[in-house]
């Protein structure tokens, strides 16, 4: 029942949404199936592969070097790495662009120390598909090296330890035990990095690369919501895909886990140890330092002007709905997981895994699907409870970012098994005491580790936020966005995003403890 | 374990807290709507929704405030969404803001905004850029104009927005996306005043003469003209005055290497655009949202917009700030904007067909 609830309010929407598709007012869908729609499936999956790859060098080469080897630096790197998650993708490729464009930084280092030929002769166009592409993966790696790391540094231990005695090196370990092992891990963390990828609008648009959400957007935008509505539905399917082989290629690497042991750090040698260390040193460099400190120059620069008494109360309402919000969706989605675990046989599992499909779709599109029904509800109630108040941008955030809380707590739950319900079952425990008296105190890591992942979602999160928040409330998501779009000054919005981004280190920091105890 | 259960609980004490402190002003409102007699309101207020998200916005509503008593509640968020809120929920705001006049008939055929009679409104803008039924009221002027290298071009050659599709230029154009807005506006303005096909053939020239495919915001292309990528760039003006203004030293010497074009003097005159206003059907409170009208067409108002955010004021003869007056004065397409915002999506047509990206 509780199970129906939550799905119905989750899939509800998107109902709502993929009906309209269906409305015949769609003035510019011949102009976009005739002279677009090709070039956003195709540059949208050419995205997702480019991404998917180039995050799955930047987070399973560190996992592997921290889990499993002693190097300079490796325990800064182990949390350091972790930090660009709080990284929104659109400030990390404002911040860029304002670094490598002709008045940027660069520009402005190279005239200075060695004059304008100089300058001219490095000069190159930054705001180009590839650049694009290694933006994006500077802010996703991090979901992939976050589960990599756990699953390195304790799924895999015994085995890795066993074929060290047997003599086998290293690489064949990787290849041949560590790699497989963390399989799961690895495809839960691109899935997320995926949905990331089909969802990402503001670097997008920016550069003008033509995807599934810069068309929506586009669409909406000339007054064309059905077309818009077409193009979710399409990228819906796309998304959904991917889902689909991502937990294909999960099931099929099932691997019995084994018991923990810690893993015995080997000292690297000599060259060995450098080129770890500059492995780490320069993608910390480039996914965090860098872009971090140019945001700190230009948020210094424009303190004054921008920062006033509003803007610590910004920091506050961002804080307190994030952390909130993101409380309540993992405990939804913890009690989702076990209505569905309880009710296996009827297919109670997959009906809680549609709750995930919110994910898949954009920010944006939930909102217009959750705009139908509040209005609908506040209108005959005659009341504002649903359509800007916090109470509905909540659920709105629970229907988007359940999948990223569900997810970190199915993997947890997975790995317990169903011994433990077995025994309550045999010790006539009913199911709800045995959630809250077994599974809750168990899972407590992985129920942090779900809340801190929400939030920093939640903080980032912006076409949402926009639309269906309160009357005069500002967060610090749409604070920057305010300055760095209509303003069109990244110098502006970087008081914003440095607080933004220190807010989302915090929990990235706890996070970091759970993982290592 | 009691200190973890301890800290769940303070959390869902404070979550209510939360939501509660919140949602209390929206729960004012809708029971001082509801509730209250109607001659004696506690609070009277007004609710805007505005794709404007400028500082000097928020300046000049806590202005309003405090003169005439009245609250502002703002929504700040794109047009085509904040149109899609208010459609589904029609008592939403009482009124709309865009800066372009395409949303502003967008908003005008999904049939959410009203015809205002106010003489003082009729007074203060000019007929060609307010709604024929009186629905929506221009606030601010913005010419989408040409920037031009002041070091490679003599701004004798190029005189019109026709000039721009000649070969002389090609590799020399910068501009942003077809997706935008303005671009959008400024080739309805180009279907206007010939048709469909020589709007296209146009668009093709132009397209051939880009000096990269069109990306980045206006400012950009200023940047792409200053450092000797290209030599014309199609801005709004206000984007040069924000340059000009730049805590960013290098910005402000890319604003001071280009001048500006006003084109079509001899025909036209240059492309104009506006931020407009208009309140919504089911307006809960259209009295407070006609007397904000009038507050932002007011003088003082007028002439901030300008002071401020560098675009011109709707209203005639406000004095400008100095950076617009050293633009100088110039001819101005006279065209009734509403004409521009009904040709959007001929304009978009025309774009996918020349390859504009």
């Amino acid at each position: 029942m509780v199970l129906l609830v939550i799905v119905g309010v989750i899939l509800l929407p998107l109902f709502a949404i993929l009906i309209r598709a269906f409305d015949s007012d769609a003035s510019t869908w011949k102009l976009i199936s005739e002279f677009y729609l090709s070039k956003y499936i195709w540059n949208s999956i050419g995205l997702v592969i480019g991404v998917s790859g180039m995050t799955i060098l930047m987070a399973v080469i560190p996992a592997w070097l921290i889990a499993n080897y002693k190097f300079f630096g490796r325990k800064f790197f182990r949390l350091a790495l972790l930090l660009p998650i709080a990284f929104p993708t659109y400030i990390m490729a404002y911040t860029y662009t304002g670094i490598f464009d002709s008045t940027g930084t660069i520009q402005q280092l190279a005239n200075a120390l060695l004059g304008n030929d100089f300058a001219n002769a490095i000069y190159f166009d930054f705001m180009t598909p590839f650049w694009l592409l290694l933006v994006l993966s500077f802010c996703l790696y991090p979901y992939i090296y976050a589960a990599c790391l756990i699953s390195f540094s304790n799924d895999s231990a015994q085995h890795l330890e066993a074929s060290k005695m047997l003599g086998a090196n290293s690489i064949s370990r990787f290849f041949k035990i560590g790699l497989p092992m963390a399989r799961p891990a690895l495809l839960a963390g691109l899935f997320l990095v995926i949905m990331e990828v089909l969802n990402e609008y503001g670097a997008v648009q920016y550069f003008n690369f033509k995807t599934f959400t810069s068309g929506i957007f586009t669409a909406w935008e000339n007054g064309d919501l059905t077309s818009a509505v077409r193009i979710a539905a399409v990228l819906f399917a796309t998304a959904i895909f991917f889902l689909f082989i991502t937990h294909i290629l999960i099931r099929k690497s099932k691997i019995e886990k084994a018991s923990k042991i810690p893993i015995v750090h080997e000292q690297l040698k000599k060259h060995h140890n450098v080129l770890a260390f500059l492995f780490c040193g320069l993608l910390f460099l480039f996914a965090f330092l860098i872009p971090f400190i140019q945001l700190l120059f230009w948020a210094v620069s424009t303190y004054s002007e921008v920062v006033t008494f509003d803007f610590y109360v910004v920091a506050w309402n961002t804080f307190t709905i994030s952390i909130l919000a993101a409380i309540v969706i993992t405990l939804i989605s913890f009690i989702l997981l076990f209505a569905g675990n309880q009710i296996r046989n009827i297919g109670g599992k997959q009906l809680a895994s549609l709750g995930i499909l919110g994910y898949s779709i954009p920010g944006a599109i939930i909102a217009v699907g959750i705009i139908m029904p509040f209005a609908f509800i506040d209108t005959s109630l005659q009341s504002n409870w649903l359509l800007g108040s916090i109470f509905g941008l909540s659920i709105a955030y629970l229907i988007r970012f359940m999948a990223v809380s569900y997810n970190a707590l199915d993997g947890a739950v997975q790995k317990q098994g169903s011994r433990l319900d077995e025994a309550a079952l045999n010790m006539k425990t009913k199911p709800l005491i045995a959630m809250f008296k077994i599974h809750f105190p168990i899972l407590k890591p992985a129920l942090f580790i779900a809340v801190i992942l929400v939030f920093v979602d939640i903080m980032k999160e912006l076409p949402m936020t926009l639309i269906l928040r309160p009357m005069n409330y500002d967060t610090l998501a749409t604070e920057a966005y305010r300055y760095a779009e209509t303003n069109e000054s990244a110098m502006q919005s970087a008081p914003a995003s440095i607080i933004l981004i220190l807010l989302g280190t915090i929990p990235v920091i706890f996070l970091h403890k759970l993982i290592k105890n | 374990m009691p200190r973890m259960k301890s800290i769940y609980g303070l959390f869902c004490v404070l979550f209510f807290l939360g939501s509660c402190v919140e949602t209390d002003p929206d729960a004012d409102s809708s029971n001082s709507e509801a509730d209250q007699t109607p001659i004696q309101k506690i609070t009277k207020s007004v609710t805007v929704y505005s794709h404007r998200h400028y500082d000097i916005d928020k300046e000049i509503f806590s202005a309003f405030e405090k003169e005439t008593g009245i609250q502002v509640l703002v929504k700040e968020d794109k047009a085509s969404k904040l149109i899609e809120l208010i459609s589904q929920k029609k008592d939403a705001a009482d009124v709309l803001i865009t800066v372009d006049v395409a949303r502003l008939e967008q908003a005008k055929n999904k049939n959410i905004l009203q015809s205002i009679q106010s003489d003082y409104i009729q007074s203060r803008v000019p007929s060609n850029f307010m709604d024929s039924d009186n629905m929506w009221f221009g606030l601010t002027k913005r010419y989408r104009v040409l920037a031009y290298s002041k070091e490679r071009v003599d701004p004798l050659e190029i005189k019109s927005y026709t000039d721009l599709a000649k070969p002389k230029w090609k590799g020399k154009i910068a501009v942003r996306s077809s997706s935008n807005t303005y671009n959008q506006s400024l080739m309805a303005s180009v279907i206007a005043h010939s048709d469909e096909q020589k709007a296209e053939s146009w668009a093709k020239s132009v397209v051939a003469n880009f000096s990269r495919s069109p990306k980045g915001n206006d400012r950009d292309q200023v940047k792409e003209v200053a450092a000797g990528r290209a030599d014309i760039a199609i801005i709004n003006t206000y984007y040069l005055g924000k340059l000009l203004n730049s805590e960013n030293q290098q910005e402000v010497e890319a604003g001071k290497a280009v001048g500006l074009i006003f084109p079509d003097q001899e025909h036209a005159g240059a492309h104009v655009n506006i931020s407009g206003i208009g309140v919504c059907k089911n307006a809960p409170n259209k009295d407070n949202a006609i007397e904000l009208i009038e507050y932002l067409l007011s003088d003082k108002v007028q002439e901030l917009y300008s002071a401020a955010n560098y675009e011109y004021p709707i209203v005639k003869d406000i004095p400008v700030c100095d950076l617009l007056k050293s633009w100088g004065s110039f001819h101005e397409d006279s065209i009734a904007l509403e004409r521009i915002g009904q040709l959007n999506t001929a304009a978009l047509e025309v774009f996918a067909r020349a390859g504009w990206e």
